[in-house]
């Protein structure tokens, strides 16, 4: 990819995470979910947010791509602060969300849905080359790419909504449990592309997922959120050690 | 009584393609914002006095045309900026019910401004059919309506599937927060409806015009729900839809009006209307469940 460069240039030049969140307060109506939640993501790195059901994960995620206002809070990207901004803005400037539930648009085509990602770079030629790297990445929607989005099995569309993402270039990919549901080799699949782009493109990725083991193989720093605080963020292997820990959030 | 059947058949189906390019107005903003647009007569009809000025003051119809087109679209977006992005969406009916007062405001407006006279609108080609030996084929003007109407199929249907902005338009519409996601603008999708629907519409009221007795700030009340029964039989989701409907309809009503009068055609207006929402209420072309939100 064209983008590789620059990013990685960006990532030298700026030793400052990617991703600074401080203080986020957020939650709907008059229920707070999260209480000054702090969380950084180093540009190029994988971090996994863990925790029990009902924790905020999802709500985190959907505060940082803009879809839920933070109601106090700062959510610095490459430098701005981008707490206020619409979820549209967020996207040009790199951080694109995959929710959890597979949002195929199931009246569009597959190549439809993979183009979608892309655009809003208006660029036709190059959408077409996305669009294309895409199919590489996947070959299984390749194969399906004139179907329409509800005619698609359940990991064909978790592999659409992660491949539309990464047509719309992402410098910071938020990923709501991709695994949920699906089978083990094709959660195999998907995490070895992620694992590859990040090396490829720089790609810094923040993973919500249930299962805790898989998630912190593929991270380098673990978060554990617990009741909408962080109780922990560590590099992976050292959540990993802690029994105490796993023993108390995480269950196992 | 010899039949002209074949005149008959022309006329119909020019009449039908004008209710499906109206058909598809309703069709444009109810994908874009999920409104049925009460208001699309009266706007369409403000978008002809407009035409009808230009063209008296240039002496050139197709200036009108233009001005039509244009004039629809601005008002299409005022009225989507200005009015409807207000209203509370979770109520369906508070749409329904500022659109209507948006009929009143403008026929009065109209009203007071030109009066209520019918004046003529003029039609750039002959409405006398032209003949081969003894058989009345159809009229230019009826060829002339036939020809714009599918120029503006063909556009319509190139620009949303053949564009991106087309594109963008159909995922808004069917699936918005997926659609922000992927950083489409959907608020503009949105206006952009608006105004290319309201361009429609003034299109189709300028052609039925010349065919009736004469633009009047009630002009196109008649083609409104004419054309709304071609949305709600086509489905209100389907373009494909408003177009077949429209044209069934066009020679299904021109054949009843000559063979049983014309008190008869809003009866079969209501016969087939009641039909439809009998058998299939979601509408014949409707692929699935329409989605509501
Ligand atoms: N739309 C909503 N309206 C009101 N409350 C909500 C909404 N969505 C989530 N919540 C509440 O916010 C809290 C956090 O939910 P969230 O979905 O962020 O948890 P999670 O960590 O993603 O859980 P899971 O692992 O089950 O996906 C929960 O108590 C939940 O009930
Ligand atoms: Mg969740």
């Amino acid at each position: 990819m064209t983008d590789t460069l620059t990013a990685t240039a960006r990532h030298d030049a700026q030793p400052a995470a990617l991703l600074e969140v401080s203080g986020l307060v957020a939650g709907y109506g008059q229920g707070e979910v999260l209480h000054a939640v702090d969380l950084s993501v180093p540009a190029g790195s994988v971090v996994a947010v863990v925790g029990a059901n009902g924790a905020g994960k999802s709500t985190l995620l959907r505060v940082l791509s803009g879809l839920l206002p933070a109601a106090a809070g700062t959510v610095r990207f490459d430098g701005d602060d981008l707490a206020s901004a619409a979820v549209e803005d967020r996207i040009r400037r790199g951080i694109v969300h995959v929710p959890e539930g597979r949002h195929a648009v199931a009246e569009l085509t597959v190549d439809e849905n993979l183009r979608l990602g892309g655009l809003w770079r208006g660029d036709r030629r190059e959408l077409r080359a996305d669009v294309d790297a895409a199919y590489d990445l996947f070959p299984a929607l390749a194969a399906r790419r004139t179907s329409h989005g509800h005619a698609l099995s359940g990991g064909e569309r978790q592999m659409l909504a992660i491949a539309r993402a990464l047509v719309a270039h992402p410098r910071l990919l938020l990923l709501d449990e991709p695994s949920l549901g699906l089978a083990p080799r094709i959660v195999a699949e998907i995490l070895g592309t992620l694992a590859h782009l990040r090396a490829e493109r720089g790609l810094a990725i923040l993973l919500v997922e249930q299962n805790v083991r898989s998630a912190l193989s593929v991270a380098d720093t673990g978060v554990v959120l617990n009741l909408g605080s962080v109780v922990a963020a560590r590099p992976s292997a050292a959540l990993l050690d802690d029994e105490q820990l796993r023993h108390a959030y995480l269950g196992f | 009584m010899d039949v002209p059947i074949l005149l008959l058949a022309g006329t119909g189906l020019a009449r039908g393609a004008i209710f499906a390019a109206f058909a598809l107005a309703l069709v444009l903003i109810w994908r874009a914002a999920r409104i049925a647009n009460f208001a699309q007569g009266a706007m369409a009809t403000v978008s002809c006095y407009v035409a009808f000025h230009v063209t008296a003051l240039t002496g050139n119809y197709w200036l009108g045309l233009a001005a039509a087109l244009v004039s629809g679209a601005v008002l299409g977006w005022v009225v989507e900026r200005g009015v409807m992005r207000f209203v509370d969406r979770s109520n369906p009916l508070a749409a329904v019910i500022v659109a209507i007062g948006l009929v009143m405001v403008l026929t009065s407006t109209l009203a007071i401004a030109f009066g209520a006279d019918y004046r003529p609108m003029p039609a750039p080609f002959p409405r006398e059919p032209i003949r081969i030996g003894d058989v009345a084929v159809i009229s230019p003007y009826s060829l002339f309506v036939l020809a714009v109407v599918a120029v503006l199929m063909l556009a319509l249907a190139l620009l949303f599937t053949r564009t991106g902005v087309g594109l963008a338009m159909r995922a808004a519409a069917f699936a918005p927060e997926v659609s922000r996601l992927n950083g489409v603008r959907v608020d503009r999708m949105r206006t952009l409806g608006w105004t290319l629907s309201a361009a429609v519409g003034g299109l189709a009221a300028l052609l039925v015009i010349p065919t009736e007795l004469g633009l009047n700030p009630h002009a196109a009340d008649l083609l409104f729900v004419y054309a709304f029964t071609v949305a709600i039989v086509g489905g209100l989701d389907s373009p494909v839809g408003a177009v077949v409907a429209g044209l069934a309809i066009g020679v299904i009503l021109t054949f009843v009006t000559a063979f049983a009068g014309a008190t008869f055609a809003p009866i079969a207006i209501v016969v087939i209307l009641l039909g439809v929402l009998l058998v299939r209420p979601q509408g014949l072309f409707a692929a699935r469940e329409a989605r509501v939100a």
